[in-house]
């Protein structure tokens, strides 16, 4: 058990009735917050007692809770998924809070991240994104001998370094312009890295990126903003390396 | 299926300043002359005009900044338009130079407005002028004119510091020992152009 003295928080929460709502924020006291409980759990014990005071319960999303699921996220004092370096909203403990401090809870905010309710907002246009190439489609046949398939060490690291991306979007929520180039990137230098994307490799940048400008994302104007916030670390080389496989299919002829 | 990848804009926006940039070297280049009298600076001026080739990297310049000018407003119009709503707290995790190219942009297309109408227009179009270093001088001993000329220099350092590091990422060149070398570069730029173009400009207003 924490020997450190539980918190009192005064929480500053965004609400909005539904997408249609201008929305406000509202002003919770709460008293005796364990700092081992992590964001996530202090909403519930908030939430349990807006219950009890016959109050509608603050909406957030999450699933596993163990920062791997990319469901959760908000702003917490400004930043996507709190100050904490490399952490979901999930995973981020009250014990990184002080006693007596206002904490400012608002969702992620893009033209192509629309609020439905509260922090809860709508990711559907990333996995527009998705659609239009996160993917490989070609027939394969049956499954083939271990090792038929040779990748290199290096291009297996880096592919999966860029794989670990959980699509929380966190990347748009922290950019100036609100671009999803981090996260199409990482799809698209992962795909680009192993033998499975080569087939798809000139048309999936391309479909991809204009995807992206479709939904509504802004441009990237290599702010760096992402990385920054990006709970799994992805790197910005990724986004260098999207725009030379741009080049390389333009070069292709596509 | 209209839309087009944000990556072309970007791409015309990096190579145009990067154009760009290779004249602000040359022209601080041929504003020392200014440092070494009257007749070097008049001489200097006129053996630009004569010269057929920079007549030839004159139009381009000019198709450059237009270019550039153009996808910058049309850049910064569509990232406005990708965040409707805009936070109420935000603690932006990059410094403000790199989320204002459009405040110093702007600031530099003015100065521009000013400066080739002070110097450009009397000397090559309407010829009211015809010795370019009193027209230099003159111009800078109104201590507004230097003031501002300085002030639109520091807004272009903050616009080329991330303007050159931009650029390359753009083009697709992120490299683990290279690019800490262009950020290195990227200073130097920054720092050379606005301190090179202040001083003379403040040389001219206190000394010639």
């Amino acid at each position: 058990m924490s020997e450190k003295k539980n918190l009192r928080l005064t929480l500053k929460v965004w609400r909005q009735d539904g997408p249609q709502d201008q929305g406000r924020f509202e002003t919770y006291e709460l008293d005796n917050v364990n700092p081992d409980w992590s964001f996530l759990e202090m909403l519930d014990i908030l939430n349990m007692k807006l219950v009890r005071d016959g109050k509608e319960p603050i909406a957030f999303e999450s699933d596993c809770r163990e920062g791997i699921c990319g469901t959760c996220g908000f702003v917490v004092n400004g930043r996507a998924h709190g100050h904490l370096h490399k952490t979901t909203v999930c995973q981020l403990h009250m014990r990184h809070f002080k006693d007596g401090e206002t904490i400012v809870i608002e969702p992620f905010r893009a033209t192509a991240f629309p609020v439905l309710k509260d922090l809860i907002i709508d990711r559907t246009a990333m996995d527009f994104i998705l659609k239009r190439g996160g993917y490989i489609s070609v027939n394969v046949g049956s499954p083939p001998d271990a090792n038929t398939i040779p990748v290199p060490k290096h291009n297996a690291d880096k592919a999966f370094d860029f794989a670990t991306c959980i699509g929380c979007g966190a990347c748009v929520a922290a950019c100036p312009n609100a671009s999803a180039a981090l996260f199409t990137s990482a799809k698209i230098t992962h795909l680009a890295l192993l033998p499975h994307g080569h087939p798809e490799r000139e048309k999936r940048v391309a479909e991809m990126l204009t995807a992206m400008e479709e939904q509504g994302f802004g441009g990237c104007s290599n702010t760096y903003a992402c990385e920054v916030e990006c709970p799994k670390g992805i790197s910005i080389t990724g986004i260098a390396k999207a725009n030379l496989e741009y080049w390389r299919a333009k070069l292709k002829g596509h | 299926m209209n839309a087009k990848p944000y990556l072309l804009r970007k791409i015309i926006s990096a190579l145009t300043g990067l154009f760009l940039i290779m004249f602000l070297i040359v022209h601080l280049y041929d504003n020392f002359f200014l440092l070494l009298g009257e007749q070097a600076f008049n001489i200097k001026a006129k053996e630009l005009l004569n010269n057929p080739f920079i007549r030839v990297v004159e139009v381009l310049l000019f198709i450059s900044l237009l270019l550039h000018v153009i996808y910058g407003i049309y850049i910064t119009a569509k990232n406005k338009q990708a965040r409707n709503t805009s936070y109420k707290k935000i603690n932006w995790q990059t410094p403000f130079y790199k989320r204002m190219m459009w405040l110093s942009g702007t600031v530099i297309l003015l100065f521009l407005v000013v400066h080739l109408q002070s110097f450009l227009v009397p000397y090559r179009i309407t010829g009211e002028a015809n010795n370019l270093y009193q027209l230099v001088v003159l111009s800078f001993k109104n201590p507004f004119y230097t003031g501002f000329y300085v002030l639109a220099f520091i807004f272009l350092g903050f616009h080329l510091l991330h303007a050159w590091e931009s650029a390359f990422q753009t083009l697709g060149f992120n490299h683990p020992v290279f690019t800490p070398i262009i950020k290195i570069i990227g200073w130097i730029l920054a720092l050379g152009i606005t301190i090179g173009y202040s001083a003379i400009a403040i040389a001219a207003y206190i000394q010639l």
